[in-house]
């Protein structure tokens, strides 16, 4: 089919301005195709395959920790040290839990199907998959459909990252520890409910396998402006002998969240 | 048959259930519900929605005009429940049923799944239970 001779125009024009902008934005991936050495090196790092829920302990499927698992390994711990807010932000985070007295803040933009972010993403009650590729790590996380990539291929963060959800991640291997910087973060990621980050905070993940069982991330986050000191929580993660599933939350929700945080409830047979 | 019976009965599991929901729940808190509390309803499936984030199963209740209607009964996703042995055959339409529901506070007809009891008597656990216990057994 001939095309007209000012459309190709138009369309060459198009052209350099994408190719002009390409120039300034952040360098793109991956920086070079992979080699077979790229793959081969996938093979040395360690088993993180099958697929990992959060555990909290006593709950469902929860396998009885290895009663004599030491310091290195075992028993799934959740540890939560206290975190220490400027005094500006405990004033706003206790403005925050008086409001549930009055019925609001009681509930999340999660109902209207609406994904937590960075790192409240990581510890859904749904499973997480690690994929190895040359250059990244991409984690699948089920819950609402979530995917983040984590450049290992020795890149910076970008000067001025655009807000996101997951921010942007790097990583490197530390032995068999993975240990991922993210920056870059949306408002809907929080310091702690109802107090907000500032754009120096860093959140740092260390991800291990501890045992065939077990998997263990200790999270960090890191705001100079918001926190008098990093505050870091660790988790752990049981294998779960299934795959990953499916899970559109818009496909058939009943549950909402208004701007005060008070839940809602359809009653209604939408179909 | 369709009789309806509510049965307010405070177990004492439905204190544990209020810690452990809250935590299963991917997107939303229980606050709409009021977990200190169960509501027997016995009726017949119209449908069950194996969807996310939640199935939901519509339930027609007969009797006195208080109680009777369409009862709209939120349940753990597919993901959570297809795990736990459950399936999208599990509740079928015409299915006569007796459910253990966490009622919706502001009295509407509704609720979040506790437990539902089948035809051929199996009962099926919509949330997770502690160490496997039966909480409908717990004194």
């Amino acid at each position: 089919m001939k095309k007209p001779f000012g459309i190709m125009l138009a369309a060459l024009a198009l052209g350099s301005a994408a190719l002009a902008l390409a120039a300034d934005a952040p360098k793109p991936t991956p920086s070079r195709p992979p080699t077979a050495a790229d793959w081969a090196a996938l093979a040395k790092l360690p088993d993180w395959s099958g697929v990992w829920e959060v555990d909290w302990r006593g709950q469902r499927r929860v396998a009885p920790p290895p009663a004599a698992a030491g310091a290195a390994g075992g028993p799934p711990r959740m540890m939560r040290a206290q975190m220490k807010l400027k005094p500006q932000y405990q004033a706003m985070a206790a403005a925050y839990r008086a409001g549930r007295q009055k019925g609001e803040n009681i509930q999340g933009e999660g109902a209207n199907c609406v994904p937590p972010g960075l790192p409240g993403i990581m510890s859904q009650p749904y499973p997480i998959e690690f994929l190895f590729t040359p250059g990244k790590v991409v984690v699948l996380i089920e819950a609402y459909m979530q995917f983040r990539h984590i450049y290992t291929d020795g890149r910076k963060h970008p000067d001025d990252p655009d807000p996101t959800f997951m921010g942007d991640s790097i990583g490197h291997w530390e032995g068999d520890t993975l240990v991922v910087d993210s920056v870059g973060f949306n408002d809907t990621v929080q310091i702690t409910p109802g107090v907000p980050h500032s754009d120096k905070l860093h959140i740092i993940e260390r991800i291990r396998k501890v045992d065939p069982e077990w998997m263990e991330i200790q999270t960090t986050l890191d705001d100079p402006d918001v926190l008098e000191e990093p505050y870091t929580t660790t988790a752990s993660f049981h294998h779960l002998n299934d795959d990953i599933r499916e899970y559109i939350c818009v496909e058939n929700n009943h549950d909402s969240t208004d701007d005060k945080g008070r839940p809602g409830f359809s009653v209604e047979d939408k179909k | 048959m369709s009789t309806v019976k509510f049965r307010v009965a405070a177990w004492l599991v439905a204190a544990s259930a209020m810690v452990l929901a809250p935590l299963a729940l991917a997107h939303h808190s229980t606050a709409m519900f009021d977990m200190t509390k169960t509501v027997e309803i016995k009726g017949t499936i119209k449908r069950f929605d194996w969807t996310n984030p939640h199935t939901m199963t519509y339930v027609e209740v007969a009797g006195e005009p208080a109680v009777a209607g369409e009862y709209a009964v939120e349940g753990m996703s597919p993901n959570y429940l297809g795990r736990e042995g459950w399936s999208r055959h599990s509740l079928k339409g015409g299915d006569k049923v007796t459910m253990q529901i966490y009622p919706l506070k502001d009295g509407r007809k509704g609720g979040f799944m506790g437990s539902v009891t089948l035809p051929d008597g199996t009962v099926m656990y919509n949330l997770p239970r502690r160490g496997g216990v039966d909480p409908s057994k717990t004194p």
